[in-house]
């Protein structure tokens, strides 16, 4: 599912290693292109409306990280 | 003591040059590679500096703002460091484009990974603080996702 592929590689991009950051925002740009293809968005609009989500999305990834640690 | 006019007299001024000459040019030479080595280790160190204060940001997010609910304290700081933090990334950059013998590998980056992580900076601070109104939001989500 888009929206969930497009969450994983949002969250990628903030949390992998700084020499991997190219690579990662390939991903997701790539993802946001397919999602807004034909439609008058731009990636940052979508990236911005999907804004709660992401942190929703963000906090339970955190939470389960969290949880593993301990 | 001569003036200036007297020491250049048009014609009387010779281009010749002896060995001192050589050695003032390559002196010189010394110093403005010495100079352009400075800046560029100047450069490399503001740039890894600003690495660590991004992963910082990022550390004190996961503490103050996923991990619990962030306080409007929390939130005015984080959106000031933010701010700061991307415009800074966006100053580097420019730099690091003018020179292009400043290679940022040198500190385990590349240049694509500074511009990665400039973007993931902006695409935070429109996540967080975009002024999008509900409705647009509403009716862009419903257009791309089908609700």
């Amino acid at each position: 599912m888009l929206l969930q592929e497009i969450l994983e590689a949002r969250y990628d991009l903030e949390t992998c290693e700084e020499g991997q950051k190219a690579g990662a925002l390939s991903r997701l740009n790539a993802l946001l292109d397919d999602a807004i293809e034909g439609k008058p968005y731009s990636r940052e609009q979508l990236v911005e409306a999907l804004g709660d989500r992401f942190r929703e999305f963000r906090k339970a990834k955190r939470r389960e990280e969290s949880r593993r640690q301990h | 003591m001569p003036t200036a006019t007297e020491k250049f007299i048009p014609g009387e001024f010779d281009f010749a040059v002896d060995e001192r000459d050589w050695g003032a040019v390559q002196m010189l030479l010394a110093e403005i590679e010495h100079d352009l080595s400075e800046r560029r280790r100047a450069l490399l160190h503001r740039l890894a500096v600003w690495q660590v204060a991004v992963s910082v940001l990022r550390r004190a997010e996961t503490r103050l703002m996923v991990l619990r609910e962030p306080s409007r304290r929390d939130l005015d700081y984080h959106r000031a460091i933010l701010s700061y933090l991307l415009g800074v990334g966006r100053l580097l950059l420019l730099e690091l484009k003018k020179h292009a013998k400043i290679d940022p590998s040198a500190i385990g980056v590349s240049f694509e990974d500074v511009s990665a992580i400039v973007d993931d900076l902006a695409y935070s601070e429109r996540e967080r603080y975009g002024d999008m109104k509900q409705e647009f939001r509403d009716r862009l989500l419903e257009d791309v996702f089908g609700g």
